[in-house]
């Protein structure tokens, strides 16, 4: 079966007809990832041992078709799909991107829509000069008729806004929430996963619930500390730039978003540092 | 466990320490060539056959590195219970048979 005459030649000189190589090629596309190139091999190794002519191949294939779907499913049962080179994403790397991109995502994003961007579409500033009457962050979204759809929505970008701006351990109740969020939506996940994601997150809510009592007491006695104005968001915004840099197992598009969402992140202190940042923020608290 | 995967774990047992790779095996087991990897990839899943690269250079060779398959020692048992288990049941229908 095997040519004694092609033991020895170059590969090159040895490829497969156009044809049947694009054949062999569209029936590795329908196997799972990992397993292509091992069985590009076994057909291509079976196919150039031939020597009987093109029919004999072309039956081969047409078997190779045949039992397509029962080589995909052996191969998908048996693991087989993860052989591909790129090892798998650690859970835990993953996890740690998602909390970010969630529990970080939120409060900054929601920031830069409830406080900069409205402050300048609104033009809060001309509005204070024309009357002289301030201005609630509130009145400027629309709560009336079928626009009151809209109030959950508002409502979710007031407390980002808001985890944001005072900072320390509500941005890590936003993580919590996150968590929960993560513990609901991976339903592919383990039990386990999931319950451990929801206890972390829990607990999370839970020092935040706390320190929410304790910045309430603290809001009727003079003397407490001042807004942390976004400073623990640049820190965590810091530590998901080193996560885009350093996790290089992660996929491309959450790089980028930990990476985009980090600058982001780090801008909220020295936005409320500039003349403008701290009349919007003193607008937005007030 | 179907005809196909019968012969060729009879196949894999007339040499149970050798090893073959995919369209030797098809040979010797009588079936289509082409139409074996579904049966080895299960197998091997299963644990009953282990598997290996060839070593050797692909550019000398004229071909991709072919894959090795070998029973291991709980596929030679359940190979020989499956084969056993076929014979018996063939034994029964063949003495029904003659019973008519």
């Amino acid at each position: 079966m095997v040519s004694p005459a092609r033991a020895g030649e170059p590969a090159q000189h040895l490829r497969l007809p156009p044809a049947e190589r694009a054949a062999v090629a569209v029936l590795c596309r329908l196997l799972p990832a990992g397993f292509r190139n091992r069985q590009r091999d076994e057909w291509t190794a079976d196919l150039l041992s031939f020597t009987s002519g093109a029919g004999t191949r072309w039956r081969y294939l047409a078997g190779a078709a045949w039992t397509l779907p029962a080589l995909r499913h052996a191969a998908r049962r048996g693991g087989f799909a993860d052989l591909s080179a790129v090892a798998p994403v650690p859970d835990a790397l993953t996890s740690v991107a998602h909390l970010f991109l969630l529990g970080l995502g939120w409060p900054v994003v929601s920031w830069l829509i409830m406080v900069p961007v409205t402050y300048l579409a609104a033009d809060v500033p001309g509005r204070l000069a024309r009357t002289g009457a301030l201005v609630d962050p509130k009145s400027l979204w629309p709560a009336d008729g079928p626009l009151a759809i809209l109030l959950p929505l508002q409502l979710l970008l007031h407390t980002g806004a808001w985890a944001t701006i005072l900072g320390g351990p509500f941005l890590l109740g936003t993580f919590g929430a996150a968590g929960l969020v993560s513990a609901v939506v991976q339903r592919r996940r383990s039990g386990r996963y999931r319950l451990v994601i929801a206890g972390v997150g829990l607990a999370c809510l839970a020092l935040t619930v706390v320190a929410g009592l304790a910045w309430s007491y603290g809001a009727f006695h003079p003397g407490t500390p001042d807004l942390d104005s976004g400073r623990t968001a640049a820190v965590l915004g810091s530590a998901a730039g080193v996560l885009a840099l350093a996790g290089r197992r992660l996929g491309a598009r959450i790089r980028i978003a930990l990476a985009a969402l980090g600058v982001l992140a780090i801008t909220v202190p020295f936005v409320h540092l500039t003349a403008t940042g701290a009349a919007m923020l003193n607008w937005y608290l007030d | 466990m179907t005809v196909p995967r019968l012969l060729v774990l009879e196949a894999f047992l007339d040499e149970p320490e050798s090893e073959r790779y995919g369209l030797e095996l098809a040979h010797v087991a009588g079936l289509a060539p082409g139409t074996i990897y579904p049966i080895l990839v299960a197998f091997e899943a299963a644990g009953w056959l282990t598997s290996r690269a060839e070593e050797v250079d692909s550019h000398v060779e004229g071909r991709p590195q072919r894959r090795y398959y070998r029973l291991t020692a709980s596929g030679v048992t359940a190979g020989r219970a499956a084969v056993a288990a076929r014979k018996q049941r063939t034994r029964r229908a063949g003495a029904r048979r003659l019973a008519w």
